[in-house]
């Protein structure tokens, strides 16, 4: 499907990821596979922003840890550069992960409260044996500078910093190991406003100075729309639309990511009136049963019968614009 | 709307915290109005006191915090004084309340049916049958399929969604006429807040209800609100029509939240305008509390808090500077 092959850095095929649940205890027989991630394909392309969007449960998070190998697919591959990640032996991995780093959503829980922020930040550079003694020191401060931290925060800790400034710090650790991709799960959505801004402008920066790849993992299609180049779109562990940012807010063609944006509360008040939004009615399908359908036609307002017998396969709608409708 | 005296009437409500290093005052002398039928937004980050705020009115401030008010009145009856027992047959009577976390409103052990039908005895003093039939309408209102179903699951069997609604129900089940709602649709999808506020539009004009509503999201606001209330620091720092709050914004502050948020319905811009960090300027200084992060601060700002600046009729600003009107014309959105 994709002929960019030379230019991504990842490249992910046919991606399931399922999960044992309700584990049918004393052999009650209930046990269950939850289809969290449900074959998806999409390549992320060198110095890109993959925006990675959707509502809670569709299955964005446990895509972006599936990359990292955080958790273990069920199916499909993963490739890093050419490699594939499942081939990999515990030692090639972790050498490989040097490369892929995560940033957290909570920055109050994902700092260890007890260490410093100088240790934080450089314990990576001695987990992978980069740097120690003096060297470290330097290489920290240059870290924390780069992020817009001053360098005597070393020697403080976590709780004596703000939420954005814990924030940076995550950010730190995650470029200390000098990466090429980060997955950013939800990685501002804990940040007030006025914050989020700094914090948001900090990472476009980073990606331009040192040519990272991010995927963008949020459920936020503001923030989604400003950070990403090309946005995917998932519902119930499959991808439903991929395109540029621009024909994904523009010209969207699924009809959830059109029910997705009229959902959106926008800041503007016309003529007096208030803003109008929409919700989508309807029930969501179970991620417990293999589709055989559309996954969205029980929400879905145009589903005709179709919808209902076949599964819609992604495809290209124009160029470098795919969605998987019957009716798009 | 005529004028007429307002339903709530808040007088100079503080809320202070008693830590090892001296009381920390959450909400700072806040005076406002709600009137009949109105949904006022209180619009903040976090740790501005709007939440504080509402449970300074509602008497619900838990030690080590305080609070002190000079009067609450609320159609008529003055709030602050009364004993407590009558305060709780005014909470969840006439004002009903909504919070982020339903699990923490609903009682996890009881199915919601009971939960609704008890309220309305306790309340309305119904019999169990009229609270029942009562308890089934208002979840059909709320938009709960299957009510007679649902009464009997417990909390935790129902989505957040869902959840919601009921907690809605409970708020409504008594009629009240005032509803308190803190950031109930923060934790929601967007698809399904977007269906939690259309329903509560919907049931506020059917029952004239007036809102407070409390968001730190500027769109949330201007899907729902007739006036909006800025809160900074403890203090309400720009108040306005929701025309006046968007469209012709006093504060540097508001100003400041908008130009921050990247949004969907204006073109891309390649950097936002994001505001500098700071702590807010200590009591001592006798400043503006905003002067520290204020892109429009000049010497005054620093040792004299400024009073509110008329705007325009019911549109004030706490500032020394306000936005100017005519630069505040190429409003976000618009902008280049």
């Amino acid at each position: 499907m994709t002929t960019q092959t030379q230019d991504s850095l990842i490249e992910v095929r046919d991606l399931e990821v399922h999960f044992n649940v309700g584990s049918g205890t004393l052999g009650s027989g209930n046990a269950r596979r939850l289809r969290a991630v449900d074959g998806v394909t999409f390549d992320i392309l060198r110095g890109e922003t993959l925006g990675l969007v959707g509502e809670s449960g569709c299955g964005k998070s446990t895509v972006g840890r599936a990359l990292l190998r955080l958790t273990d697919p069920t199916a499909g591959r993963v490739l890093f550069d050419g490699q594939d990640m499942g081939r990999l032996g515990r030692t090639a991995l972790r050498k490989m992960r040097r490369h892929m780093q995560m940033v957290y959503q909570d920055p109050y829980a994902s700092l260890n409260p007890r260490m410093t922020i100088g240790d934080i930040v450089g314990e990576p550079l001695t987990v992978h044996g980069i740097a120690k003694g003096a060297e470290r020191e330097r290489r920290v401060a240059d870290l924390l500078e780069l992020v817009g931290l001053d360098a005597s925060a070393m020697t403080r800790y976590p709780h004596e910093f703000s939420g954005g400034q814990r924030q940076r710090v995550g950010i730190a650790r995650a470029l200390a190991v000098e990466p090429d991709f980060f997955v950013l799960d939800e990685s501002i959505s804990a940040l007030d406003v006025s914050i989020q801004a700094q914090i948001i402008n900090l990472l476009k920066r980073l990606q331009r100075e040192r040519e990272l790849t991010y995927l963008f993992i949020s459920h936020d299609m503001a923030v989604v729309r400003h950070m990403s180049d090309r946005v995917a779109v998932m519902y119930l562990g499959a991808i439903v639309e991929l395109a540029d940012s621009r024909r994904i807010y523009e010209a969207p063609r699924h009809p959830y990511t059109k029910a997705l944006l009229k959902a959106v509360p926008v800041p503007r008040v016309e003529g007096g009136k208030k803003a109008t939004i929409e919700g989508i009615k309807g029930e969501l399908s179970s991620p417990l049963e293999k589709a055989t359908g559309c996954r969205f036609r029980s929400r879905c307002p145009l589903a005709e019968a179709r919808c209902h017998t076949e599964v819609p396969l992604l495809r290209a709608v124009e160029k470098g614009h795919l969605t998987a409708c019957h009716l798009a | 709307m005529t004028r007429m005296e307002p339903l709530l009437s808040v007088r100079n409500l503080d809320v202070a915290f008693d830590t090892a290093t001296g009381p920390v005052r959450a909400v700072r002398g806040l005076s406002f109005d709600v009137g009949r039928g109105e949904i006022v937004a209180l619009v903040g980050e976090s740790g501005s006191g709007k939440s504080n705020a509402v449970l300074g009115v509602l008497d619900l401030v838990r030690a080590p915090g305080r609070r002190t008010c000079d009067s609450i009145l609320f159609d008529g009856q003055e709030l602050v004084g009364m004993p407590a027992r009558q305060m709780r047959r005014i909470r969840g009577g006439r004002i009903g309340m909504i919070f982020q976390d339903p699990m923490t409103a609903l009682n996890p052990l009881i199915p919601v049916g009971r939960q609704l039908i008890d309220l309305a005895r306790d309340h309305l003093g119904l019999d169990r049958a009229a609270a029942r039939t009562r308890a089934l309408s208002i979840l059909a209102r709320v938009g709960i399929t299957a009510p007679e179903e649902r009464m009997k699951s417990y909390p935790h069997q129902m989505s957040g969604g869902i959840r919601q609604r009921v907690m809605i129900a409970m708020a409504l089940i008594c009629e009240p006429d005032l509803l308190i709602a803190d950031e109930p649709t923060t934790a929601l999808d967007v698809t399904i807040q977007a269906q939690i506020i259309e329903l509560v539009k919907e049931l506020q004009a059917e029952f004239g209800l007036s809102i407070i509503w409390i968001t730190h999201d500027l769109g949330v606001v201007a899907t729902l609100a007739d006036r909006v209330i800025v809160m900074y620091g403890g203090r309400e720092i720009e108040t306005g029509s929701a025309d006046d709050v968007f469209n012709r914004t006093g504060h540097p502050y508001t100003q400041a939240l908008l130009d921050s948020m990247p949004r969907i319905d204006a073109p891309e811009e390649a950097e936002l305008r994001a505001l500098p960090s700071g702590r807010l300027t200590s009591d001592d200084s006798g400043g503006c509390a905003f002067s520290e992060r204020c892109p429009r601060v000049f010497d005054r700002c620093r040792v004299e808090a400024p009073p509110f600046a008329t705007l325009a009729p019911a549109h004030q600003a706490r500032c020394w500077l306000p936005v100017d009107t005519l630069a505040s014309e190429d409003v976000p959105g618009a902008s280049q």
